[in-house]
C-alpha cells in the first residue's frame, strides 16, 4: 500500500536547478590547464589505410600530441557485444566516422588546423551500402575476420547474425487461413538528435595510475568494464563520473564515443583533455536506428482470427556491430504485435554495410517492428472490411495469451484497455479545413518487453543510510537521461520511509561510490532500480524501527515515524532520526540499507521460445488525426490521443512527459526524419538539413493513463521510456490511408512520397 | 587574428569598407556565423553594421523605404506594412523562428542571396530597387540584383541601405507562399510571391516571382503575359501553368527534388494567384 507519494505529481527533483542553468554538463566542463582534442576521421566510408602523415601536425604550435593506431597498437578493441570496433583504424576504414589520428593541442584553434595538416594515403574499396548487396556471396568483406560466422544461406562473412523464432506451425496455420497477405515495409536511418553532443573531460593522476572521466554514461559500470578492458587496466583505475546533468540519451548513450580516447589521451598528455564533438561529427560517426526491412505474410480466416504469421527482417548495422544483433532479432521476435497468432515463424539477418553503424535508439527493434505489424494489421482490417479497431480488438491480447515468444501473459495485460480507452477520449475526426484537404483517423496498438530478458543478467542495487543530520542519502548509478529516474527513486524511498521528499539526498552518481544499477535502456528503471530502491528503504525502515525498540524500548505499532522523527504513541517522548543514526553508528550498527532486483528471464534461441522472455509488457494505443493536403502531399499531424498501460503511474506527470515526447519523437520518424547516404557519406549531416519537427508540428497531445496495475514493478508499475513513440509512426500512416486511401510501406512519409502515392493512385483510377 | 569593428555613422562605414574591402560585413550574423562555423578566425575581419541608426528606419508612404537593418521581426508585426503590403510581412514572418526573425535583417537576407531567400521574392513582386551606398551611391532593380547562389553585383566596397518601393495601390492585392518541409525553420522547397493589378473585372497587370526554383529568385515574366489582360470570369489558368514550368529549372537537392519542386511550384503559384486577387475582395476560381 502506498503512504502518499505514489501516484503523485511529484515535482521533478532536478527541476528547479536546471531551470536556473545549475548543474553542470559535460560541455560545460573545465580544467586549469586542459588540453583540447580533435578527431581525424576517414577520408572514405570504405578504403585501405596506405599512409598517414602526422608530421606537419606534430610541427604545428600549440600542439602537445598527434596520434595513430602506430602509436598505441596495444590497445584493444571494443563493442557492446562483439568487439569489432578499432579505437584507431589500423588498415582499412569500414565508413566515414571510423578515427584515424587524434590530435591534443592547447586549445580547440590549433586542434583544428592540426587535423586539416595530417596527410592519408587510401585506397578506395567498393562501398557496400545496401544490405543487399553485403549479403551476395561475392561482395567484399567488411570485416575480414566475422566473428560471428554462421551456417546459412547467405554466409558471406557481412551477415553478423542469423535468428530464428518457432511457434507452432506456420504452413498448417497458412492452410486453415481463408485469406493470405504480404506486404513488405521499410524503416530508416534515424538520429537520436540528443540536444548535446558526444562530449567528456578525463585526467590522468600518474602517481596512483589511475584515470578520472566525466562523460555521459546510460549505465556507467558497463562502460567502465569496456573501457578498462580496452586500455588494459584493472577496473578499479578507472572512476566514471556522471554529469551532473545529461543532454538526452535516447539509447545512443549505451556505446561508447568519448569514453576510451579521452582517458587515453589524457595518460599520454599527462594533461586533463577535454573533447567535445560538432554536431556534424555526431551526425556522421554515432550510431543511429537500425533501418529494417520487414517481409510479412499473415494467414486471416474470415470471421477476423489470424492463424500464422511469418515475418523475415533485414537490419542494416552498418559498419560495426554495437547492439544491431540484438535490435534486429528482437524486432523480430516482437513482430506480431499485441496479437494472438497460434503459428508464427520469423527469421531475421544483422548485416554489416559501410554506413554509419547503428544500435540503441528508443525502442530497439520494438518501433521498427511496430511500424511493420500496425501497418499490416490496418491493411488486413482495410481489406477485409473490418473497422480497424475493431480488428485490434477481435485479436489483441488477453490474460491467457501466449506471445510470440511462447509466453504465457498471467498479468497486467492492458491492450483492450488500451483501445477502449484511447478511441472514447479521440471521440470522431472534424472537417477538413480546405477544399484540397482531407482528413483521416489511424490508430495503432503496441506492445513493449520491459527489461533486457531473453535471460541476460539484469539486476540494480540501491543504497539508502540516514545520516547523521537525520536526512537519507540515496546511493544509485541509475542514470536519469532527463526522464526522471531521480524524482522516481526519491518518490519511493519517501513513501517507504514515511518522510517527505525534501528530506531525501542523491549521491553523486560515480563508478567508486555506487553500485552498478543497470542501464537506463529497456524501459527498465523504474522497474529495476525502482524496486531496488524500494527494497533497500524497506530494509532501512526495518532498521530504524529496530533500532528505535532498543533505544525507546518500545516495538511497534506504539512506534511511528513522521517528518523525521521517531515518534512514541501516547507519550511525549520521540527522538530525531538523525539522533538515532548517531547512536546507531556509534555502536556500530549504522541506519544503512541495501536493496537489489535481480529477476530470471529466459529464451532458447534455438525457437526464440521461453516462459519469461521478458519480465512484464507495457502496452499503448495512439489515435492521430490527421489532414492531408492534396496537392502538395504535406500532411498535418491534428490531435493524438495515446493511452499507454503503464501499470500504475509512479509519477503521473513523468508519464505524460514522456508519452508527450515520444510522440513528438514519432511523429518526426514517420514525416520527416531521415539520414540520408549517398555512396556511405551522409548528405544531411547537421539540423538545418536533417530536420526533426518543431513545437509548431508538434499538436496537442492527450494522454489518457491506463492502469492494469499488478505489475512486477514497484506498486505494481511498469515503463514508459519506449513504449511512449512507439505506435505513432504506424497511427500516422494507418490516418493517411484513411484520409486518402494510399498505402504506404516506407518510412518516412515525406511530402514528396504522399504526392507520388496520390498521383499514382489517381493515375490508377484513371484507368 | 580577426578585426572587429563597429562604426557609429554610414559615412565612417563607407569609409572603412573603403579602407578595408576584405573585412566582411555584419549584421544580424544568422546566415555569417553558420557559414564560418568553426572558422570565423579565417576571416580578416567583421564589420559590425548593427548599430547604424540610418539602416533601421522605415519610412511610410507613397514611397517606401525599408532600412537594411530592420528585422524581420520587425518588418512582420509592422503594422502600416501589414495593411500596405501584406506580402511582405508574410514573407517575413516565413523566415526560421522567433529567434532568427529578431535577428536577421532586411540587408542580409538580400546580400547572402539564397535563392530562397523569403524577403527577395515578395520585394521583386513588389518592383524594390535595391539602395547601396558607397564611392557612389548606386540604386538597381532588386530583379537585376542576384546572379547566382550566394552571388549579386553588390561591390567590396558597397553596403546596402535598403529598398525602395511604390506603395501598391487599392486595385494591387499580393500573397507570398512557401512550401516546406515543417511548419517553421524551414528553408522553402518552392516559395513564390504574387501582384496584381485589378481594372475593370480584368487582371490588368500582374508581377510573379518564384523562389528555389531557379539559381535567383525569379520572375516569370512569360507567365505573367499570358496572364496580363485576362477577364477574372473566365480566368484560364492552364497554358499559364504550362508556360511557368519552362520558366523555373529547379534541382535535386536534400531538400527536395527537381520533380517536386516542379509540382509544388505550380500548386503554390495557382493558390497566391487567387489569394491574392481574393485579398482585393473578388472571387474567383481557377
Ligand atoms: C536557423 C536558421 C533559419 C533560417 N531560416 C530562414 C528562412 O526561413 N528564410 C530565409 O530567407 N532565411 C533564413 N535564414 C537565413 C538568415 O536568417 C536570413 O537570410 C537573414 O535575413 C540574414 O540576415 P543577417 O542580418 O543575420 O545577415 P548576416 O549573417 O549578418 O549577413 C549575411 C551576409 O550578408 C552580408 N550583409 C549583411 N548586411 C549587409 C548589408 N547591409 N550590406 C551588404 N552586405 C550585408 C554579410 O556580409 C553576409 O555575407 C535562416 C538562418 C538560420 C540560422
Amino acid at each position: 500500500m502506498s503512504q502518499g507519494y505514489i501516484g503523485k505529481r511529484v515535482k521533478k527533483v532536478d527541476a528547479l536547478d536546471k531551470v536556473l542553468g545549475k548543474p553542470l554538463y559535460s560541455v560545460d566542463l573545465h580544467q586549469e590547464g586542459m588540453l583540447y582534442l580533435k578527431v581525424l576521421r576517414a577520408p572514405h566510408p570504405h578504403a585501405l589505410i596506405k599512409r598517414v602523415d602526422v608530421s606537419k601536425a606534430r610541427a604545428l604550435p600549440g600542439v602537445v600530441k598527434v596520434i595513430t593506431e602506430a602509436d598505441v597498437p596495444w590497445l584493444k578493441t571494443y563493442g557492446l557485444i562483439f568487439k569489432d570496433q578499432e579505437v584507431l583504424v589500423k588498415e582499412k576504414s569500414r565508413y566515414l566516422g571510423d578515427r584515424v589520428a587524434v590530435v591534443a593541442a592547447e586549445d580547440e584553434k590549433t586542434a583544428r588546423q592540426a587535423i586539416k595538416l595530417i596527410e592519408v594515403d587510401y585506397e578506395p574499396l567498393e562501398i557496400i551500402t545496401d544490405p543487399l548487396r553485403a549479403m551476395e556471396p561475392q561482395a567484399p568483406k567488411i570485416h575480414e575476420t566475422n566473428q560471428a560466422a554462421f551456417e546459412h544461406p547467405y554466409n558471406t562473412g557481412n551477415v553478423l547474425a542469423v535468428d530464428h523464432l518457432v511457434k507452432g506451425d506456420v504452413e498448417k496455420g497458412f492452410a486453415e487461413a481463408d485469406h493470405i497477405f504480404e506486404n513488405t515495409f521499410r524503416t530508416q536511418h534515424v538520429d537520436h538528435v540528443a540536444l548535446e553532443p558526444e562530449a567528456g573531460m578525463a585526467e590522468y593522476d600518474a602517481e596512483t595510475d589511475t584515470y578520472t572521466l566525466w562523460a555521459p554514461c546510460q549505465w556507467t559500470h558497463d562502460i567502465q568494464t569496456d573501457v578498462a578492458k580496452v586500455l588494459g587496466i584493472k577496473v578499479d583505475q578507472l572512476k566514471i563520473v556522471q554529469p551532473e546533468a545529461m543532454g538526452g540519451a535516447f539509447g545512443r548513450r549505451e556505446d561508447i564515443s568519448v569514453h576510451i580516447i579521452l582517458p587515453l589521451m589524457a595518460k599520454l598528455t599527462g594533461r586533463p583533455v577535454k573533447w567535445v564533438m560538432t554536431r556534424h561529427e555526431t551526425m556522421i560517426m554515432m550510431t543511429k536506428r537500425t533501418p529494417m526491412t520487414f517481409k510479412l505474410k499473415t494467414g486471416v480466416k474470415n470471421d477476423g482470427s489470424i492463424t500464422a504469421w511469418q515475418s523475415e527482417v533485414i537490419g542494416d548495422t552498418g559498419a560495426y556491430a554495437s547492439t544491431g544483433a540484438s535490435i534486429v532479432h528482437q524486432a523480430m521476435y516482437v513482430s506480431t504485435g499485441p496479437y494472438n497468432v497460434a503459428n508464427v515463424k520469423g527469421v531475421s539477418y544483422t548485416v554489416y554495410t559501410n554506413n554509419t553503424y547503428t544500435g540503441a535508439m528508443r525502442g530497439f527493434g520494438a518501433t521498427e517492428a511496430a511500424f511493420a505489424y500496425d501497418r499490416q494489421m490496418d491493411c488486413i482490417a482495410r481489406d477485409m472490411g473490418w473497422d480497424p479497431a475493431e480488428f485490434r480488438l477481435k485479436n489483441a491480447y488477453r490474460v491467457g495469451s501466449r506471445t510470440g515468444n511462447n509466453q504465457l501473459l498471467t498479468t497486467s495485460v492492458g491492450t483492450v484497455d488500451t483501445i477502449l480507452t484511447a478511441r472514447e477520449h479521440f471521440g470522431t475526426k472534424g472537417t477538413p479545413s480546405a477544399p484540397h484537404k482531407k482528413r483521416g483517423v489511424g490508430l495503432a496498438t503496441i506492445m513493449f518487453g520491459c527489461g533486457y530478458g531473453e535471460g541476460f543478467p539484469d539486476h540494480s542495487i540501491a543504497q539508502v543510510q540516514v545520516t547523521d543530520e537525520g536526512r537519507i542519502l540515496l546511493r544509485s548509478a541509475a542514470a536519469d537521461v532527463g526522464q526522471g529516474v531521480k524524482t522516481i527513486m526519491v518518490q519511493i524511498a519517501a513513501d517507504v520511509l514515511h518522510l517527505p521528499p525534501e528530506l531525501i539526498d542523491l549521491a553523486v552518481n560515480d563508478t567508486a561510490t555506487t553500485k552498478n544499477a543497470g542501464s537506463t535502456s529497456a524501459t527498465r528503471q523504474t522497474i529495476f532500480s525502482g524496486n531496488a530502491v524500494k527494497l533497500a528503504a524497506e530494509n532501512l525502515l526495518g532498521k530504524i524501527y529496530h533500532r528505535a525498540y532498543q533505544e525507546l524500548g518500545r516495538a511497534y505499532p506504539e512506534l511511528s515515524l513522521a517528518e523525521g522523527d521517531v515518534i512514541l504513541h501516547g507519550t511525549t517522548k520521540q527522538m530525531t532520526l538523525g539522533e538515532l543514526a548517531q547512536i546507531a553508528r556509534a555502536k556500530g550498527e549504522p541506519l544503512a540499507a541495501e536493496g537489489c532486483y535481480f529477476p530470471r528471464t529466459d529464451i532458447n534461441y534455438e525457437n526464440a521460445q521461453g516462459e519469461v522472455v521478458y519480465l512484464t509488457f507495457t502496452f499503448n494505443t495512439q489515435y492521430v488525426e490527421v489532414e492531408v493536403d492534396t496537392e502538395t502531399g504535406q500532411v498535418d499531424v491534428l490531435r493524438v490521443v495515446a493511452a499507454p498501460d503503464v501499470g500504475v503511474a509512479i509519477n503521473p506527470a513523468g508519464v505524460e512527459g514522456q508519452s508527450e515526447g515520444g510522440v513528438a519523437m514519432g511523429m518526426g520518424m514517420a514525416l520527416m526524419e531521415d539520414q540520408v547516404f549517398k555512396e556511405g557519406i551522409t548528405l544531411n549531416p547537421d539540423l538545418a538539413t536533417y530536420l526533426v519537427p518543431t513545437a509548431l508540428d508538434v499538436p496537442e497531445i492527450k494522454t489518457v493513463i491506463v492502469e492494469s496495475g499488478d505489475s512486477c514493478g514497484p506498486y505494481g508499475a511498469k515503463g514508459i521510456g519506449e513504449p511512449a513513440m512507439i505506435p505513432t509512426a504506424p497511427a500516422i500512416l494507418n490516418a493517411i490511408e484513411d484520409a486518402v486511401g494510399i498505402r504506404l510501406y516506407d518510412l518516412p512519409a515525406t511530402p514528396e512520397k504522399v504526392l507520388a502515392a496520390l498521383k499514382a493512385k489517381a493515375a490508377e483510377g484513371g484507368k | 587574428m580577426t578585426v572587429y569593428f563597429a562604426p557609429s555613422a554610414l559615412t565612417e562605414a563607407v569609409a572603412y569598407k573603403k579602407a578595408n574591402p576584405a573585412t566582411k560585413i555584419i549584421a544580424g550574423g544568422t546566415d555569417l556565423l553558420v557559414k564560418f562555423y568553426e572558422e570565423l578566425d579565417s576571416l580578416a575581419g567583421l564589420m559590425d553594421i548593427s548599430r547604424l541608426a540610418e539602416l533601421k528606419v522605415v519610412r511610410t508612404g507613397e514611397e517606401v523605404f525599408i532600412g537594411a537593418g530592420v528585422t524581420h521581426e520587425e518588418i512582420a508585426d509592422h503594422p502600416w506594412l501589414q495593411e500596405n503590403v501584406a506580402l511582405l510581412c508574410q514573407g517575413a514572418a516565413e523566415v526560421g523562428g522567433p529567434q532568427i526573425r529578431n535577428r536577421g535583417t532586411l540587408g542580409g537576407n538580400l546580400a547572402n542571396a539564397s535563392p530562397a531567400a523569403d524577403l527577395a521574392a515578395p520585394l521583386i513582386a513588389l518592383g524594390a530597387t535595391v539602395e547601396l551606398a558607397g564611392a557612389q551611391p548606386a540604386a538597381l532593380p532588386l530583379e537585376d540584383f542576384f546572379t547566382g547562389p550566394g552571388q549579386t553585383k553588390l561591390q567590396p566596397d558597397q553596403i546596402i541601405t535598403g529598398v525602395k518601393f511604390a506603395r501598391p495601390g487599392a486595385n494591387q492585392g499580393g500573397a507570398y507562399l512557401k512550401l516546406g518541409k515543417r511548419k517553421a525553420m524551414a528553408i522553402a522547397t518552392a516559395s513564390v510571391a504574387v501582384l496584381v493589378t485589378l481594372e475593370k473585372g480584368c487582371l490588368a497587370d500582374l508581377c510573379i516571382c518564384l523562389g528555389s526554383v531557379a539559381p535567383v529568385p525569379r520572375r516569370a515574366k512569360k507567365t505573367e503575359d499570358i496572364l496580363r489582360g485576362q477577364k477574372l470570369s473566365s480566368l484560364d489558368l492552364g497554358p499559364a501553368l504550362v508556360q511557368l514550368q519552362a520558366e523555373i529549372s529547379p534541382i535535386d537537392d536534400i531538400r527536395g527534388t527537381a520533380q517536386y519542386r516542379r509540382q509544388g511550384a505550380e500548386v503554390i503559384f495557382r493558390r497566391a494567384l487567387l489569394q491574392a486577387i481574393n485579398n482585393l475582395g473578388v472571387e474567383v476560381n481557377g
